[in-house]
């Protein structure tokens, strides 16, 4: 059964209403493409995955950081359903953001591979180990959410819940996550709103690695002490 | 084959002054601006959306050994392997290489093992058959009912990072990296493109600007029928949406991909916390705006669970679809057009100079592709300089964003 939606969005500081007929299945995602492709070719978002792995399409749906390729329409309400960029990036127009303060505030260095962590009958008899990606996608949602305000020099969490996964997979990474967090803009900075954790579509839970680390920096302090 | 791996300068080398403007900012076009700024050239890559948002960020995130493509035509074959082992020095942080798994679930397939294996070889893959029992010891999530099972070195990519790190090593040597910037046509003058007029959605004006080069590419896959006949050429190229489904869980660590010719529905590819099984092929005139339809979910969701039964419980994720280019015009099924890339100077086919086309080919090559295309480039600019691009480590495509390098 087809209904049909009003997305209200976001387009040069005022809003801009689309009629959209919402299929069965349809996401945030698939609606701006069919709104790009038949009505309007220069509306700007920014989209390449579409399956929630690259973290391009992150966006406020109804005012709440989320994946525009995993949003079902039909999940939302009556609506008009408003969209907008995320906060704390550089707006470039309509939905479409530079997250270049998000990439910016990452550790250096900090790697993207883990372990994969499913069980099998056996270790591999054709490689060194099972590797995976890392969950987090770098999408900025949680850096969106985050309450502490933009003037507060702060790593966001996507920074430090990355810094906090280096050191878990590779213990020698250890000392530069530490020294990373413990720097003023580093897990000092957080107010523990925990919005990041809710944010996440990965389930990163960056509220609790932001613990994690100020858990290892507090027994680090009464260790030396 | 050179096998140490340097690390890429940090500045642009000598400036050939040649002036080349890649068109499309896809696997293609990021692996091609970095080969020619390699090669010294000065280089302006646009893409009328966001980077890698056309087809390139949407596949499955295979990263083909050759085997699928093996029992068709070797050479492809062999040309996947080759550049599987170089995408593992240059870019390895954006693979899962893990290793995939052919397995046959009926007489004919398991019939079809000895002369798969056979053709792997010859196109130096190393593939071998295991006991199916031992399959499904190392992949529980494997249909039990499988007759034969074949090892092949598969993984998969990050199919926007891969492409991400290779516009950070382009705008890394000097290139000009452009998204939200369209063609919109271009100038021709005594049988030559003398110049592209271009859009910038980003600006408030919307004014046409003028862009001049000595060369111009089209990289623009499924585009490149539209962006050909804006410089007033015939491009062959057929866009083939495909279909994918991705679920939540991840059910193997290897690849798991039907022992049979290619068809729909028989890859299914692990990444992060998710499989993904890819995918159907119809033929379409308008790569724009491709959405699945509810009968390509409902049969990659069928597809899946015959090769892991434990598929069709999962939640699924995501369905979306891309729209593939493939080379040449076709009448019925899209299987039955070339995978293959081809470069198309239009120069001698249509009498039109510094304009060349790049159309097909897959994801895995898209080193590979850059690398021929960029010769073709050079040559007709009277430019000597070799491909170096597997040379060195690309720099991490958080670089892209985060400035780093640059």
């Amino acid at each position: 059964m087809s209904r049909s939606v009003i997305l209200r969005i976001a387009r040069g500081g005022a809003f801009e209403d689309f009629d959209i007929e919402v299929r069965e299945g349809m996401t945030v995602l698939d609606a701006l493409e069919e709104i790009r492709g038949k009505r309007e070719p220069g509306l700007r978002y920014r989209h390449s995955c579409h399956h929630g792995s690259c973290g391009t399409c992150g966006a406020l749906i109804g005012g709440r950081e989320s994946l525009m390729c995993l949003t079902r329409i039909d999940s939302l309400g009556p609506g008009p359903v408003t969209i907008e960029p995320l906060r704390k990036m550089v707006r470039l127009g309509d939905i479409a953001v530079d997250p270049s303060p998000l990439f910016a505030a990452l550790p250096e260095g900090a790697s993207y591979l883990r372990a994969s962590g499913l069980a099998h009958g056996g270790p591999p008899d054709d490689g060194p180990d099972y590797l995976r990606l890392e969950a987090c996608i770098e999408c900025g949602l949680c850096v969106s959410a985050c309450p502490v305000p933009e003037g507060r020099p702060f790593a966001g969490p996507a920074a430090l819940a990355m810094a906090d996964r280096d050191r878990e997979e590779r213990p020698e990474r250890e000392a530069a996550a530490l020294g990373f967090a413990s720097r003023p803009e580093g897990v000092g900075a957080c107010d523990r709103a925990y919005a990041c954790s809710r944010a996440c579509p990965q389930g990163v839970a960056p509220g609790r690695r932001i613990n994690n680390l100020r858990e290892s920096l507090a027994r680090r302090a009464s260790d030396s002490a | 084959m050179k096998t140490e791996t340097a690390i890429l300068p940090s500045c642009a080398q000598k400036q050939q002054r040649a002036r080349v403007l890649v068109i499309g900012g896809g696997g293609t076009g990021a692996a091609l601006a970095y080969d020619l700024a390699l090669r010294g050239l000065s280089v302006t890559l646009v893409e009328k959306g966001e980077l890698t948002s056309g087809t390139t960020g949407r596949h499955h995130g295979q990263l083909h050994s050759g085997a699928r493509y093996a029992l068709g035509d070797r050479t492809i074959a062999r040309e996947c392997y080759e550049e599987t082992l170089i995408l593992r020095r240059i870019v390895p942080e954006a693979i899962e290489y893990n290793g995939g798994l052919f397995v046959a679930l009926d007489e004919e397939e398991a019939e079809l093992a000895p002369t798969f294996v056979e053709a792997c070889r010859e196109s130096g893959i190393p593939a071998r058959e295991i006991e199916p029992r031992r399959a499904c010891e190392l992949e529980p999530a494997i249909n039990p009912a499988i007759r034969r099972a074949v090892w092949v070195p598969d993984g998969s990519f990050d199919a926007f990072r891969v492409p991400l790190a290779f516009f950070a090593a382009a705008r890394r040597l000097g290139a000009e990296i452009r998204p939200w910037v369209e063609v919109v046509g271009f100038e021709r003058s005594n049988g030559r493109i003398v110049a592209a007029h271009l859009i910038d959605r980003l600006s408030q004006t919307a004014r046409e600007e003028r862009l001049e080069a000595d060369f111009f590419v089209s990289a623009t896959g499924a585009w490149a029928g539209k962006v050909g006949a804006l410089a007033g050429v015939d491009v062959p190229i057929t866009p083939a949406p495909g279909a994918m489904l991705a679920v939540r869980g991840r059910l193997t660590d290897r690849v798991l991909s039907r022992l049979r010719r290619a068809s729909d529905g028989d890859i299914l590819v692990p990444q992060r916390g998710l499989s993904i099984i890819g995918s159907t092929e119809r033929l379409a005139d308008n790569p724009d705006a491709v959405l699945p339809t509810e009968a390509e979910a409902e049969f990659l969701k069928r597809a899946g669970a015959e090769l892991a039964p434990t598929f069709a419980k999962a939640e699924v994720h995501a369905v979306w679809a891309a729209a593939r280019p493939l080379a040449g015009r076709a009448s019925g099924e899209g299987r039955s057009i070339s995978r293959d890339f081809a470069v198309i100077d239009h120069s001698s086919r249509d009498g039109l100079s510094g304009f060349a086309t790049v159309i097909g080919g897959k994801a895995t090559v898209l080193r590979a592709m850059a690398e021929k295309s960029a010769d073709l480039v050079c040559r007709l600019l009277g430019v000597e300089a070799s491909c170096d691009t597997a040379r060195y480590a690309l720099p991490s495509w958080r670089d892209f964003y985060s400035g780093g390098g640059a």
